[in-house]
């Protein structure tokens, strides 16, 4: 409870009297200064009465009308004062929002002798995150305007702000999802570690420290216990970027649905602490390249990338030199038929024919296709046996074929995420009957991909859409007893 | 100055403001008071008197009249002028209290308030024949008593609020 200035006013005038009858030694103003101490302290007992007769009862609400939200949406904000009966003070109410709304914040009044009152605002939501609301702040004036008290009373809601993006992502094969963890791995081997494995007879050779004695006491002979072997798996992500990924609805994109998927890598490669790698492709050649490592920063110098990039057409960095001098692809196919054109033994063809004949001769060459230089870089900068991941669509299904094909030359794991367009074409479910047989011949795509050795290829689309395309497809094949 | 202080009995009055005729009404009688104790002279402050409600607020009035009293009845010996003059001013404090919401404890709170304080008042004159500690009693008995009513409405507030802010 605060004195206001008009209190102060009052208790000056009472002060002056107080030095006025000591000033003249008289009784009289000293009466008139007890009598407005008295009316001060009635007026403050009065005002604290009514303070709690107002909040009996008194309903004050912050209203949202969503408890989620996607990052940028505007919502509604109400604030209502109701009463079940009129109010003895008059109470201004001023909502508290958290930092992260963009909000003008009114003040609601609730007159003295009313029993509602409400007020709505917009608030926009830039930022994601949880946010929690205070209480909103009531302020209450006495009648006689001598006392201010404030209270924090009411609501305080919750909002979650999500991200703008792709929601409900279907990763899989063929319609059904998979359930693994990206970027988990098994090693499938066993050897030291800390995760029990099984126990063996012991073998000669076998050092001494590793004999299991409760197993050898049990089994009456010398056994040892194996563990999970622990390795760290480099991973190279390859993440195409062109313009055809462009396709779909903003933040809801092809481009933005494999995003996810990538970052969710990049998590995994944090949490498992493996080498991470990662470039990117635009339609100018290679946007990003980032050599494996497992650094915090490292890895969040990726995901800012991966945030970053856009499907548009844009600038090479210093590896687009790579695209920049590149020389025409020559296709396995091609090879073999130029190979076959080399049929005399002038000096020429002589010279020509070993590289021709080469089975890697298409490795060995830049190609013109962005996403192959792509695969080029990794498999000639980053040497072991990386698991690769691509992430691209369908459109261009030769470049992706020959890219997988690169990527998983020296007994290498290539996993491919692949963004099947009429999932993501605006209109594109129009014709749903249409879509499916579009759908399917992705399927078959992925499903060659997928037969190679060493490759597994999943889509990645928006569930929902999937959804629609796939009940097209049952009611199609229930029509026809037919099937995929 | 806001009228708010004016009792609910109040009527608008010329120059745009609003005033209570109960309070106009305790003022004339204390003018005529004054006039009749104090003679000539009082009808200056009869004057001032009535100006004053035509001005001011109840509380105001209540401090010019305990000026114009002092200046010209207590010089005088005229005691009953002199106490019915200082209770109908008491009156002006009161009205404001009567005329309001909760009004029973509000008046009863304000008689306690002076009946306490004119009586500690008097008791530290009685023993100390100076006004001086009079004065030290009047300020520390409002300041402790107006903490403790402050103490009071947090923990009242804190049953249906939870948290008290500043």
């Amino acid at each position: 409870m605060r004195p206001t200035r008009r209190w102060w006013l009052v208790a000056a005038v009472g002060t002056a009297l107080l030095a006025w009858g000591l000033l003249l030694s008289r009784w009289v103003p000293l009466v008139g200064a007890i009598g407005i101490a008295a009316w001060l302290l009635a007026q403050q007992y009065r005002f604290t009465l009514l303070l709690e007769d107002t909040l009996d009862g008194l309903t004050v609400e912050q209203g949202l009308d969503r408890t989620r939200v996607a990052a940028g949406a505007t919502t509604p904000l109400s604030l209502s004062i109701e009463r079940p009966t009129p109010s003895p003070l008059t109470l201004d109410v001023r909502p508290s929002p958290p930092a992260g709304a963009d909000t003008t914040v009114a003040t609601v009044t609730l007159r003295r002798g009313e029993t509602a009152s409400r007020d709505i605002v917009e608030a926009t939501w830039p930022v994601a995150g949880t946010f929690d609301f205070d209480r909103p702040t009531l302020r209450a004036t006495d009648p006689g305007g001598l006392y201010v008290e404030r209270v924090a009373y009411g609501t305080a809601p919750t909002i979650t702000v999500e991200p703008r993006g792709p929601r409900a992502i279907h990763v899989g094969e063929g319609g059904d999802a998979v359930a693994a963890g990206f970027g988990e791995h098994a090693t499938g081997g066993v050897g030291s570690g800390l995760e029990p494995a099984e126990v063996r007879e012991y073998v000669p050779g076998d050092r001494a420290r590793r004999i299991d004695w409760k197993a050898t006491a049990r089994l009456n002979q010398a056994h040892v216990r194996e563990f999970e072997a622990e390795t760290d798996r480099e991973t190279v992500l390859i993440v195409d970027h062109r313009r055809s990924l462009a396709v779909g609805p903003p933040d809801e994109g092809a481009l933005d649905y494999l995003r996810q998927v990538a970052l969710a890598f990049v998590d995994s490669a944090e949490r498992l602490s493996d080498p991470l790698a990662c470039i990117t492709v635009g339609d100018a050649g290679l946007t990003g390249t980032f050599a494996p490592g497992t650094a915090v920063d490292h890895l969040e110098a990726v995901r800012r990338h991966l945030h970053g990039i856009e499907a548009v057409g844009g600038d090479a960095d210093g590896d687009g030199a790579l695209a920049a001098g590149r020389v025409r692809q020559r296709s396995p196919g091609e090879a073999r038929r130029a190979a076959a054109r080399l049929t005399d033994d002038a000096t020429f063809a002589t010279t020509l024919r070993p590289f021709l004949d080469r089975p890697s001769a298409v490795v060995t060459s830049v190609s013109d296709d962005p996403l192959l230089a792509a695969v080029e870089t990794a498999t000639t900068r980053f040497t072991g046996r990386p698991w690769t991941v691509v992430f691209t669509d369908d459109t261009d299904r030769a470049a992706v074929r020959e890219a997988v094909a690169l990527a998983r030359r020296g007994e290498r794991h290539v996993q491919v995420f692949l963004a099947p367009a009429v999932l993501y074409e605006v209109g594109g479910l129009a014709d749903l009957d249409a879509a499916y047989d579009r759908y399917r011949s992705f399927e078959r795509f992925r499903r060659e991909l997928a037969s190679m050795a060493r490759v597994r290829a999943l889509e990645v689309g928006p569930a929902d859409r999937l959804d629609a395309v796939l009940a097209s497809g049952r009611r199609s094949r229930a029509r026809e007893g037919g099937g995929v | 100055m806001n009228l708010d202080l004016v009792a609910e009995d109040a009527v608008d009055i010329p120059g745009g403001r609003r005033a209570s005729p109960v309070v106009g009404g305790l003022v004339a009688v204390v003018a005529g008071l004054v006039l009749f104790g104090a003679g000539l002279p009082g009808a200056v402050g009869a004057v001032v008197l009535l100006a004053a409600w035509w001005r001011l607020p109840p509380v105001l009035v209540f401090a010019v009249g305990q000026v114009v009293v002092t200046a010209l009845l207590a010089p005088t010996d005229a005691l009953a002028p002199l106490v019915g003059a200082e209770l109908l001013l008491g009156g002006l404090l009161l009205l404001p209290l009567v005329r309001g919401d909760r009004a029973m404890a509000a008046s009863v709170g304000f008689v306690a308030a002076a009946a306490a304080g004119g009586s500690l008042a008097a008791a530290v004159f009685l023993l100390s024949s100076s006004l001086w500690p009079v004065a030290g009693v009047v300020v520390s008995g409002l300041a402790v008593s107006s903490y403790y009513l402050h103490r009071y409405s947090r923990v009242r507030l804190a049953e249906y609020a939870g948290a008290v802010t500043h």
